[in-house]
């Protein structure tokens, strides 16, 4: 062997060594980080799934952006929860039930502040133990104030009663109580309105101190609950509440005045419409859009009773005139709708798992409200989502 | 009537409420806003009301009592139509529903009595929604969790017990 090739053997012999003594460069690292959210979106909307199919201990409230129709994140509260955001949008209400053991021990009822970017508690304030635990966990059960500075929970034992909350000092203010009617719906600064057994409506004036400052009932009932009873959350558009009944009547209602004023009822549907059993239905049928002075309704073919069936479509109607101004057929049939409020709305419809035919998942559907056109699809929501909301 | 209640029910899936309801039986107990309550001991005394044979299928939705059903039939989670299943908690409270007896064609009163305190059985979802209303007339929602009473609000499954003749 040449000189020049023993030369070559020893350099390649030295890459060799250098190679196995030297300790090998690790990669760049990976960043690794919890992501954080950006500022609410007019699109982004909440969904609360208060339990999955064989639990009901914890609540979720889902994030969604309805834009890209991406799943943002969730908060995971307890027993029926429910939860609202701030008008400021810097942070998520969620008012909760807990067990110690987790379906038993000692109860605590609280309402925990989440920060709306990292969807992380932040604070928490026990209420009295007494939260109202119904299906659906709708709006009318936590409401905030218009200024944000105080929040409403609504109690059932069931006696009725409203908790005020100072958001501010998070403190339990006191108790307003509400016999014989449920249900919070903000009409002004530092009054709501609940809806009576006997078919009437209450308004109640409180004050900085959650206390009860004044109340008047209407004289007589707006509906009959008997005979045609209305679901419990309107479309409010304005000053005037619009509540639409199981038989599709719509009852308005101004809460501008002290006790409100009933309008005149009208009919959703034409005669046609009613022999082909057309009515509202679902857990969240309702929806309002304020500045085109519409509401949107979940619609299905049923008979009496079946106040609760998933809607195939969406009708819209124009309040002013009282008539039916569009009509948006369903991919999937829907249980729950929700509007956005901002000058491009979006129409979110939430789709629940059918028993007949081939499974589905929960999925949530969206609409472009100006063309009725179907947007997208996002499917594998977990639990099922029985209300949605935005934020204010 | 069975496909649609099938469907309604998956959705309720999740744990939930019960209580179906009557839209006359409102009547009776509306102004008791303050408290359905219907102590065991007189339930099961007026449970043995004479009444028709009974007929059908206790574990399936269609069966003549859950016409105002919502939740787990109880009978498919260890207990039956009218026992909660071992270790959970009878309500003392309920909503009450109606509904027509098959062979004698009388309308019956029906307790919907939830079984609480162990999480939800999950097995055999059923919603009927005969009579069922919303939170305003409390006593015949079936969406409220009847557990008022009990330790805990956390439903396992619901129960149909027959009240007796609807006067």
């Amino acid at each position: 062997m040449s000189r020049k090739a023993w030369s070559l053997l020893f350099v390649i012999f030295l890459i060799c060594v250098t190679a196995m003594t030297v300790p090998a460069q690790p990669p760049p690292p990976e960043g690794v980080s919890v992501r954080e959210l950006g500022p609410i979106q007019p699109h982004w909307v909440f969904l609360i799934s208060p339990a999955g199919v064989d639990s009901e201990e914890a609540t979720k409230v889902e994030v969604i952006d309805g834009d890209s129709l991406q799943f943002l994140g969730m908060l995971t509260g307890g027993v029926l929860g429910t939860a609202a955001v701030s008008p400021d949008h810097r942070f998520i209400y969620m008012a909760d039930t807990f067990y110690s053991r987790g379906a038993r021990g000692v109860r605590t009822d609280v309402v925990t502040t989440y920060d709306a970017r990292r969807l992380a508690p932040v604070r928490e304030v026990i209420i009295p133990p007494k939260r109202q635990q119904t299906i659906p966990p709708d709006s009318s059960a936590l409401a905030l104030t218009p200024d944000g500075r105080l929040l409403l929970v609504a109690n059932l034992t069931p006696a009725t009663s409203m908790t005020v909350v100072d958001l501010g000092s998070n403190k339990v203010l006191g108790e307003i109580e509400t016999p014989g009617c449920t249900g919070i719906l903000i009409s002004g600064p530092r009054r709501f309105e609940s809806l009576c057994g006997d078919g009437t409506m209450i308004s109640i004036d409180f004050n900085d101190s959650g206390r009860m400052t004044a109340s008047q009932r209407m004289a007589r009932p707006f509906f009959d609950p008997e005979k045609d009873p209305v679901f419990s959350v309107p479309a409010v558009l304005g000053h005037t509440a619009y509540f639409v009944s199981y038989h599709a009547m719509v009852y308005p209602v101004d809460w501008s005045v002290e006790p409100p004023k009933a309008g005149t009822p009208w009919s959703m549907l034409t005669d046609a419409q009613r022999r082909e059993g057309w009515r509202p239905g679902g857990y969240q049928p309702l929806a309002g859009y304020a500045p085109g002075n519409l509401f949107y309704v979940l619609m299905h073919r049923g008979g009496q009773w079946s106040h609760k069936q998933a809607g195939i479509e969406v009708w819209v109607y124009s309040a002013q005139h009282r008539r039916r101004v569009d009509r948006i057929v369903l991919p999937r049939p829907g249980t729950d709708l929700y509007v956005t409020r901002d000058s491009d709305p979006r129409l979110f419809v939430v789709s629940l798992p059918e028993l007949n035919g081939p499974p589905t998942p929960t999925a949530l559907q969206s609409f472009s409200t100006r063309t009725g056109r179907y947007l997208g699809v996002l499917d594998q929501l977990p639990g099922f989502p029985l209300w949605m909301f935005g934020a204010p | 009537m069975d496909a649609l209640v099938e469907r309604v029910t998956r959705t309720v899936a999740m744990r939930t409420s019960r209580r179906g309801i009557l839209g006359m039986l409102g009547k009776l107990i509306a102004g008791a806003m303050v408290l359905p309550l219907l102590p065991v001991e007189r339930v099961s005394a007026r449970a043995n009301t004479a009444e028709a044979a009974e007929e059908g299928d206790p574990l399936s939705c269609d069966y003549w009592r859950y016409c105002g059903f919502d939740g787990s039939l109880c009978g498919c989670c260890g207990g039956s139509t009218t026992q909660c299943p071992p270790g959970t908690m009878m309500s003392p409270t309920s909503w009450v529903g109606s509904c027509k007896h098959p062979i004698d064609g009388k309308d019956y009163m029906i307790g919907y009595r939830d079984c609480c305190g162990k999480d939800q059985c999950g097995r055999c979802f059923c919603q009927n929604n005969k009579g069922d209303m919303p939170l305003y007339r409390t006593q015949l929602d079936n969406g409220v969790t009847w557990c008022f009473g009990t330790a805990s609000f956390v439903v396992n499954c619901t129960t149909a017990v027959k009240l007796g003749l609807k006067s």
